[in-house]
């Protein structure tokens, strides 16, 4: 048998005044928990931001022709068009082209030839795209 | 341990305000000022415009240009001309002053003075039969809303529905002599 120092009154009082006691406080209520959690959320949220930023940048893709579709790079690949697209920059003494950038307009296409150095704006007529192919 | 709330706070308010200015129109401002933006551009003229504004048939507009853009929102354009036409090939010098603004990703430009400088004979007899016409039609070009995109820190894109692609790229600058590069 185990022996208590408290007789049984005093243990009986020790067990009441237990069971009627206020639950202690959990962790999760603490203030500075609290706190740590709600920085940690705000600085993962802004990671994320600073994640999705970097994805939004309008960056050029590898391949070096390109078509802009509303606003963005679509790579192309037709290494035909490349090809004769390279030929016509050749035969207009363009430096090598770093990018070349297709989008129709009303006038036919916009041909943006991007080098090291500098950029080249033209007018192709949709003729001149299709003798390409 | 103490301290780990108010290093996470301090490097959460951080990142949120990096993401802020990173995705604001003045961090782009910032990119685009400051610099000369360099480009070539052969384009077709629309020959009814032409024809209609000039009394000639322009088919094609060569030009060789730089911009200028100023943090205070002033701009300025200067280029070589050379329209092509049928029957000769007027050539100018055109300098644009004018103002820009920077909105949610999209830059209008807006003149506020033209001027041109003949090159040839052609150039000069197109500009005292038609100077304002022919302001008309580079104001008609140039005054436009259109999205600006930096693809990489040195090449700027422009465009606008329907209309042609618009490629900068900034001028690398020459090396300058200095005392200092003199003397070594």
């Amino acid at each position: 048998m185990l022996l208590s120092p408290l007789n049984e009154e005093e243990l009986a009082s020790l067990l009441q005044k237990q069971a009627f006691e206020p639950e202690e406080v959990t962790d999760w209520s603490r203030p500075r928990l609290r706190w740590i959690v709600a920085s940690s959320l705000l600085a993962l949220a802004s990671l994320c931001g600073l994640y999705r930023w970097y994805l939004l940048q309008p960056q050029l893709p590898p391949p070096l022709l390109l078509e802009w579709q509303q606003g963005a790079p679509v790579a192309i690949d037709r290494p035909e068009l490349v090809t004769c697209l390279q030929q016509w920059g050749n035969r207009q003494s363009l430096p090598a082209a770093e990018h070349i950038l297709l989008e129709p307009s009303d006038l036919g296409w916009s041909v943006v030839w991007i080098s090291a150095q500098r950029t080249y704006n033209y007018q192709w007529s949709d003729a001149q795209v299709q003798a390409c192919h | 341990m103490r301290l780990l709330p108010w290093i996470l706070t301090i490097f959460a308010l951080g990142c949120a305000l990096l993401v802020l200015w990173l995705s604001s129109d003045g961090h782009l401002q910032q990119q685009l000022t400051h610099r000369t933006w360099a480009f070539e551009r052969e384009q077709e003229v629309a020959e009814e415009t032409a024809a209609l504004l000039l009394d000639r048939k322009l088919n094609r507009w060569q030009e060789q240009g730089e911009l200028l853009l100023l943090a205070n929102g002033q701009l300025q354009f200067e280029s070589r001309v050379v329209l092509g036409s049928l029957t000769d090939k007027p050539a100018l010098r055109l300098l644009i002053q004018g103002q820009w603004l920077l909105s949610e990703g999209f830059v209008s430009f807006t003149t506020s003075s033209i001027s041109f400088l003949p090159t040839n004979t052609a150039g000069k007899q197109l500009l005292a039969e038609h100077e304002s016409m022919l302001e008309h039609l580079v104001k008609n070009r140039f005054n436009r809303i259109r999205k600006v995109m930096l693809t990489n820190e040195h090449t700027l894109l422009l465009s606008e529905d329907g209309e042609a692609l618009w490629g900068l790229q900034e001028r690398a600058e020459a090396q300058r002599l200095t005392l200092a590069t003199t003397l070594w």
